[in-house]
């Protein structure tokens, strides 16, 4: 590049005009040409700054926190499942070596009778206060749907 | 994206983000947390990148904005960036100048400049990035991007000379 042609293109990067090969150009040329001719010594000092500038980099680690990964809850959750089951299927296969059919009716039966008596139990429980009466809810005499007028009324 | 993906993405553009947020918040530390901040950003919707015709100049623009949101905490924080004043620089002028001290000179020059003129000039002549991809990432005409750099470049070199006249006055 001679003299003119860099003075043509100085006048158009001092405008704004220059192109970004244009501008490779110049810098090219004021880094390489230590002696420059008179009245370009500021064009040095200019370009070596910015590409002085250009050589700053950021040298941290690029932390990247890692993506969610559901594949260990995958897993972990695949062997619940087959402890459920287990869990599930022993107490059969149990009964079936270790204890016998009588048993296991009579106890039903036990159970049964406990839970049998429940509701009775509570009922006079409900009596005891009075409630029962009053309601008349678990003796069905009453449908649902009248239960709340009857209720509104003994309010009045 | 996959990390492969957004790391071959990221690398070439970090060094950019990182000088950008310097030029912004000018302490090296400040603007080492800002640009880990950034990619951090980028990270969390890199699924989204791909529909941003130049996800570069949107990397750009989130530095930008997320370096104002910093420089506005600390504002509200009473934490002013004190410049260097100009009074050491007159003293050195009476010595020949070393490169170094030079190209010091070139960049308190800069910083005198109005704000929008010193991420132009970092965009251009330092990244040297198109005039398309910073009218993207500043939210700015071309022409008007055209303007402030050539009022930049001139005050810059103007500033320059004054200093190479005064310091070959006094030799």
């Amino acid at each position: 590049m001679d003299r003119r042609q860099i003075d043509i293109l100085l006048e158009k990067y001092l405008a704004g005009e220059t192109s970004l090969n244009e501008e490779t150009k110049l810098r090219t040329y004021f880094l390489t040409h230590e002696s420059l001719p008179e009245g370009l010594e500021e064009y040095r000092v200019l370009f070596h700054y910015f590409e002085n500038e250009k050589q700053d980099t950021y040298d941290k680690d690029v932390f990247l926190p890692k993506p969610k990964s559901y594949k260990w809850l995958k897993v972990v959750s695949g062997i619940a499942a087959v402890i459920v089951v287990l869990l599930v299927l022993q107490p059969f296969s149990l009964g079936h070596k270790q204890g016998s059919t009588d048993e296991a009716v009579k106890n039903t039966k036990a159970l049964f009778m406990i839970l049998g008596n429940a509701p009775q139990e509570s009922e006079q429980s409900l009596d005891y206060f009075g409630e029962l009466k009053k309601l008349k809810v678990k003796t069905g005499e009453h449908k649902p749907d009248t239960l709340s007028a009857e209720s509104a009324e003994q309010q009045k | 994206m996959d990390q492969q993906a957004f790391l071959s993405f990221i690398t070439p553009l970090k060094d950019s983000i990182f000088r950008l947020a310097k030029r912004y918040l000018v302490s090296k530390d400040a603007a080492e947390d800002a640009t880990q901040e950034v990619i951090l950003k980028l990270w969390k919707i890199r699924k989204k990148l791909k529909r941003y015709d130049s996800p570069e100049a949107f990397a750009i623009t989130m530095t930008k904005n997320h370096c104002l949101d910093q420089l506005k905490l600390r504002n509200n924080n009473n934490l002013h960036i004190v410049h260097n004043n100009y009074k050491g620089r007159e003293r050195s002028l009476h010595n020949q100048l070393e490169a170094k001290d030079e190209l010091a000179h070139v960049s308190k020059i800069i910083k005198t400049l109005p704000e929008r003129e010193q991420i132009l000039i970092q965009l251009r002549d330092i990244e040297q990035l198109e005039y398309k991809e910073i009218a993207k990432a500043m939210d700015m005409k071309e022409t008007a991007i055209r303007v402030a750099l050539s009022r930049a470049r001139k005050k810059i070199r103007t500033q320059i000379l004054k200093i190479h006249r005064y310091g070959s006055a006094t030799d």
